[in-house]
């Protein structure tokens, strides 16, 4: 039965939501009298909060037996309806809704549960000093978050319906002035040619809506970070958040966007620079440096220096596998200890590192499977591996390391230098949103280099990075006042 | 993608001409100026740059006059449509050879430096391979790639500075004892590690700026080659004496394996290894000229299918020659061919476009 704004039956309602709900037992349909009249009111009691109902609803009906209808409901929020499918979904969203019987309308009264985990800092994105809040699961609150953080009326935030069975409300957050509208047009187009039953979190939108899926990188930074999300509104990329999940997703991104923590600019210009430069090299470390071991023992001995040889062959003489089959081993070890300890409780997590990184790490030498050496390569490629402050961009370095490895195994220096190659191509060919990725290294931009390798004082830095395309190129004119730029002379 | 978009500047036609004329041909340069005008082969060197410089203005002159189209579309127009079409092949069978030239030298420069016992067609394999996935993409996209990879450039030149500043300068000298013919001569040998302008035929149209900056910008990228490849071979004269130079066929790498650091020995090697980009960028070049030529005439419009095709040539000719007497022989003919193909064809073809552009003018007037 559909409403069609006709008179209905009581028990047409009734059976209508009990229908629809399947006999749901925690929908509630409470039959009063006021006014002499029956007035009935329907919720789902694990959706609603029943202390803004008992006082808002049934106390005022109590106690006001006469009078105009709406006046007596102190509740905000009320909307008024005819069709009984709207009353079905506003029932979802922790709606609870009041209709009559001799009366075509339903009201709807937004009494939603309010439940919510609190405001903490997210547990694996940590800074060191500035602010510590960090999204939750509810889109309003987040939404909420970003709100206060940026005062300004040209925050512009669209919301979205995706998901054919159960629909999952997302919100494209931007600035009006800043973001380039095409893309903000590009990503609205995806977003609403996404067709799939249900949205678990932004995670699958971000697969829905990426250029390249099949290439290891990730495309769109993800982050739980209230500063990471306004600090690159500002710079002119767009935001995606979803109801239910406690992430945004950033994009367009380009590959130094992963190094970057908003900690590197609160520290002083020199530190914070070291600190750039250190994490960009573990990008190489991690990958190159097993190789480049593979490659040294098994193919170009010869590159070592004298004193080095005799320690490494002392080391290596005994080991019964080729390099790679050693590496192999370790790298597998190390990849089986850091996957069982991820999803573990705690102390269960702490058994599991004793056990792999000490007893594991220790007897394996002893028994003369694997070098010393070899673990200590294994080891800096693991510890490199988690320098980047981005929970994905440690995936992609955990796995890009393994093809470059068997590269060296097969064909030494020459087997990296080719995997390396096709690697870099694949970073220069790859765009996001017809943004290219590897920007400002290719397309070469010596302005934009200021934030990448090495940070530049901010008032340095006062054009945006080119490659989310903003509106405005600069910023408005970020000077130091009277403090001289540079040093002080007097 | 609109056609506009994809454009390059002029600062990356630089890199993408020092990319394309840099190779394999660096490692072998110095041996083979030095086998033919001794000591004075920097000579022979500086005058092939000179000489080059003027191929340029004229591939310019003819280019300039027909900014929206290639050679493929170019010569048709100047020589007839018969002859046209001959000609054309010849340049795709040149881009062709050339990038498989290059493959068989490095090939047997790796084969017989770093894998003697790994099959020669397996290193090739992966070069090509490699290659194909950068030549298959749009000019700017390799473009991209090539200016990022120049930065190995300044690193490796660093490493050829070591030795510079170890040699004797004396072995230089006399300059002019090896008399003013052999000095000639050797300018066929530079003339041919030079190659490369002739891009202009195939990507002119691609090129973002007026005209007058391309003929600026490919001259001076010229200027830098050839300074570049002058380092290389006064390093090597003056790091090896005369007799010496005669019986190194790879004095680059040889003066490297002289360098070594205190955590690292054996420079040629890591040199040699990552060299293979700079020289998988110039065979990219040339199957990318090779593709992108092929799909002009013949109209159609299959990046990918094209460039695997041209690429699966490229290997297969490599693979016929087996021994160095036969390599040998090769490159000789082939340098040859180069000859003509980019010094002779583009001084015929400019004075045919001066004498069509003449008549024009005449039957206007």
């Amino acid at each position: 039965m559909k409403g069609e704004g006709m008179h209905h039956s009581t028990q047409d309602v009734r059976t209508y939501f009990q229908k629809e709900f399947n006999h749901a037992n925690d929908l509630i349909i409470h039959t009063l009298s006021w006014n002499h009249k029956p007035i009935h009111i329907v919720y789902l009691i694990t959706l609603v909060n029943e202390q803004s109902i008992q006082d808002g609803v049934l106390t005022p009906l109590k106690h006001t037996a006469k009078g105009e209808f709406l006046q007596t409901i102190t509740l905000g929020q009320m909307q008024i309806t005819c069709l009984l499918e709207q009353a079905v979904d506003a029932l979802l969203r922790g709606y609870c809704v009041i209709y009559f019987d001799d009366d075509a309308d339903l009201y709807l009264f937004h009494t939603p549960s309010s439940y919510q985990r609190s405001i903490t800092e997210p547990v694996n994105e940590k800074v060191l000093g500035n602010s510590h809040e960090g999204f939750i699961e509810r889109l309003d609150i987040n939404l909420h978050l970003i709100r206060k953080k940026i005062t300004s009326q040209h925050l512009a935030i669209r919301y979205a319906h995706v998901g054919l069975e159960a629909d999952t409300k997302l919100a494209i957050v931007y600035m009006d002035q800043l973001a380039n509208l095409e893309i903000v047009e590009e990503i609205n187009k995806r977003i609403a040619e996404i067709s799939i039953d249900y949205i678990s979190s932004v995670g699958i939108v971000e697969q829905f809506i990426e250029d390249a899926p099949y290439s290891p990188f990730p495309q769109v930074l993800s982050t739980e970070r209230v500063d990471r999300v306004s600090a690159n509104l500002m710079e002119g990329r767009i935001a995606l958040l979803a109801d239910g999940s406690s992430n945004a997703i950033i994009l367009p991104v380009s590959f130094f966007a992963f190094y970057q923590s908003p900690d590197d600019y609160n520290l002083r210009i020199l530190n914070g620079s070291f600190f750039r430069l250190l994490r960009v090299s573990s990008f190489f470390i991690a990958i190159t440096l097993p190789a480049i071991y593979i490659a040294v023992v098994s193919f170009h001995f010869e590159t070592i220096p004298n004193e080095l040889v005799l320690p490494m062959q002392n080391a290596v003489l005994d080991i019964p596998f080729p390099p790679i089959m050693e590496a192999m081993l370790m790298e597998l070890t190390v990849e089986l200890i850091r996957e069982a300890g991820l999803r573990l409780h705690s102390a269960v997590g702490q058994t599991i590192g004793v056990v792999g990184g000490l007893v594991i790490g220790d007897a394996i030498v002893r028994v003369g499977l694997v070098s010393n050496i070899m673990i200590v390569v294994v080891a800096l490629t693991a510890i490199s591996s988690f320098v980047v402050p981005s929970y994905e961009f440690r995936e992609t370095l955990r796995i890009l390391r393994f093809p470059i490895m068997i590269l060296a195994a097969s064909f030494g220096f020459l087997g990296i230098a080719f995997g390396l190659s096709i690697l870099l191509i694949h970073m220069c060919k790859l765009e996001v949103l017809g943004i290219p990725y590897f920007y400002p290294l290719s397309p070469l931009n010596w302005k934009g280099m200021k934030d990448t390798f090495i940070r530049m004082s901010i008032w340095q830095m006062n054009q945006r990075p080119q490659d989310s395309k903003p509106q405005k190129k600069w910023r408005n004119l970020w000077l130091r006042g009277s403090v001289k730029h540079g040093r002080n002379k007097k | 993608m609109g056609e506009t978009k994809n454009k390059i500047s002029s600062t990356q036609l630089a890199f993408f001409t020092i990319q394309t004329a840099i190779g394999e041909g660096a490692l072998t340069l110095p041996f083979g100026l030095h086998a033919i005008s001794s000591g004075d082969g920097w000579i022979s060197l500086l005058l092939a740059g000179i000489t080059t410089q003027i191929i340029i203005v004229l591939i310019w002159g003819i280019c300039r006059r027909y900014p929206e189209l290639t050679l493929m579309d170019i010569l048709p127009k100047l020589v007839g449509k018969l002859l046209g079409r001959v000609v054309s092949v010849l340049f795709i069978a040149y881009f062709t050879a050339l990038a498989s030239i290059v493959l068989l030298n490095y090939t047997r420069i790796i084969s017989s430096w770093i894998f003697p016992t790994t099959p020669r067609w397996v290193i090739m394999a992966l070069m090509m391979l490699t290659t194909f996935y950068l030549a298959k993409e749009s000019l700017r996209m390799i473009v991209r790639f090539e200016v990022l990879l120049s930065s190995i450039f300044v690193i490796l030149l660093g490493l050829v500075m070591f030795p510079l500043f170890k040699g004797n300068v004396l072995y230089l000298l006399p300059i002019g004892i090896s008399g003013s013919g052999s000095i000639i001569k050797g300018i066929e040998n530079a003339a041919i590690a030079m190659a490369g302008f002739e891009l202009m035929f195939v990507i002119y149209p691609q090129i973002q700026s007026k005209d007058r900056t391309v003929l600026k910008t490919m001259m001076l990228s010229y200027v830098i080659i050839t300074l570049f490849y002058l380092i290389i071979v006064i390093s090597c004269f003056v790091f090896f004496s005369p007799k010496e130079m005669d019986i190194v066929p790879e004095p680059v790498l040889y003066m490297l394996k002289a360098v070594s650091f205190r955590f690292f020995e054996r420079t040629d090697l890591i040199f040699l290894s990552f060299w293979v980009p700079i020289v998988m960028t110039s065979i990219a070049n040339y199957v990318f000229f090779a593709a992108t030529s092929i799909q002009k005439l013949l109209k159609v419009n299959q990046p990918t299918l094209v460039t695997f095709i041209v690429v699966m040539v490229c290997w297969l000719l490599v693979l016929m020659p087996s021994d160095v007497l036969q390599m040998e022989t090769i490159n000789k003919w082939f340098s040859k061919a180069t000859l003509i193909m980019i010094y002779g064809f583009p001084i015929l073809l400019f004075a045919v476009s001066v004498w069509k552009h003449r008549k024009n003018k005449t039957v206007v007037e």
